[in-house]
């Protein structure tokens, strides 16, 4: 069973809010925001294990190739160029369909690995936790992300997506049992809120709202959960204290205050996902 | 040779468009037709690989020259395999003033061709 915290505007406390929470619940902490993962700052799990991310990428024997274009032509994201004396591959425009190898007549095309990042796995004293590491300048994070979700096992597991509402959140949220959303009460907050809410609706994943940086007056939010039907399960306070104490790298579970929040708010998910263990 | 200026609009009076992965139209010019031939850029509407895209049909075009604004490291590379050299823009120009500049000798090398 999966959670994924979304929240379309970033800074919103997407990793505040999975990491406490997931400290609560005792469940798995998996940290899908590839291209910023920073949930191990607050965990610091013993890491155990990493593994290279690899895409097919094609290889072209130039012996064999006689430049017929057919995989220029066929190419539907443009990674292949026919110009000049040899067909050039544009390796960061592949998407490893494997298409180029498939239409050549002269079996000039084999593919070859390509590593584009990792997914380590540690423990923080009983509790999982796993991230994806997509490397700097590398433009698909999704591959990353399938290879941490095929990873887990049975169990509840709480998925950071990435901010935004593009593919990499598309691959989070994707096939998971509920979905987390964080906002802040801000114009920005509902509108990219509103892409998030959109992207869970399309892929048929039920949420609820947690309001985080709340200074009392949170009627944009509420006005946008009623009219959406979306329930607000959560209110975090705007905190110099709590600020402070991510500032240094802390859970704010450590602080009773905010552990007892948590704590309410994780009995709300376990209520509206029906998690009994 | 072929000469080709990247541009906003379909006419040699069009401006010249800064961008050359997406730029909207081609104009190339011919030293042999008096006429220049006009073509809509595929990299314009596509999805991915701009750059890569426009390369190509400037390469099958068997242009010498490009003159633009801007090239991506895409379009580097690309043009750089398929040996074309390109010049940069003067600033706010149309498309026919672009072309008069160059052949004065008046635009500044963007990227040399590559033997």
């Amino acid at each position: 069973m999966k959670i994924a915290v979304l929240s379309g505007k970033g800074g919103t406390g997407k990793t505040t809010v999975a990491v406490n929470l997931a400290t609560v619940l005792a469940c798995r902490y998996v940290d899908c925001d590839v291209e910023a993962p920073n949930g191990f700052l607050f965990l610091q799990p013993t890491v155990e294990s990493k593994q290279d991310v690899l895409l097919q990428v094609p290889e072209i024997d130039h012996a064999l190739c006689t430049r017929c274009q057919e995989c220029v032509n066929h190419c539907q994201f443009n990674a292949l160029l026919g110009a000049g004396s040899r067909i050039n591959l544009f390796e960061k425009l592949c998407h490893s369909c494997g298409l180029c190898t498939l239409v050549c007549r002269f079996e000039a095309i084999k593919e070859k690995p390509r590593v584009i990042g990792y997914v380590e796995y540690g423990k923080r004293g009983q509790q999982e936790c796993w991230r994806g590491v997509l490397t700097p300048g590398e433009p698909m994070g999704v591959p990353i992300i399938d290879a941490l979700k095929d990873k887990l096992a049975d169990g509840w597991s709480m998925l950071d997506a990435p901010p935004g509402s593009s593919c990499s959140v598309v691959a989070t949220a994707i096939d998971t049992d509920f979905a987390i959303l964080v906002t802040e009460p801000t114009p920005f907050g509902v509108h990219d809120l509103d892409m998030a809410t959109r992207v869970i609706r399309k892929l048929g994943v039920r949420g609820a709202l947690v309001i985080n940086r709340s200074v009392g007056d949170d009627r944009l939010i509420e006005d946008y959960a009623a009219t959406n039907g979306i329930p607000v399960i959560g209110r975090l306070p705007f905190s110099l204290g709590a600020a402070q104490a991510i500032a240094r790298g802390e859970l704010l579970v450590q602080l009773p205050k905010w552990r007892a929040r948590f704590e309410e708010l994780g009995n709300r998910v376990r209520e509206l996902v029906g998690w009994t263990s | 040779m072929k000469v080709l200026v990247t541009s906003q609009g379909p006419t040699v009076d069009a401006s010249a468009d800064e961008r050359f992965g997406r730029a909207a139209y081609f104009v190339i010019f011919d030293g042999q037709s008096a006429e220049p031939k006009i073509m809509k850029n595929p990299g314009f509407s596509s999805d991915h690989g701009a750059g890569v895209v426009a390369s190509q049909s400037v390469a099958e075009e068997q242009v010498d020259v490009v003159i633009t604004g801007h090239l991506g490291p895409n379009a580097v590379n690309s043009l750089q395999a398929a040996g074309i050299t390109a010049y940069r823009l003067p600033s706010q120009s149309t498309v026919k003033a672009a072309f008069d500049a160059f052949a004065a000798g008046e635009l500044e090398l963007l990227l040399a061709k590559q033997s």
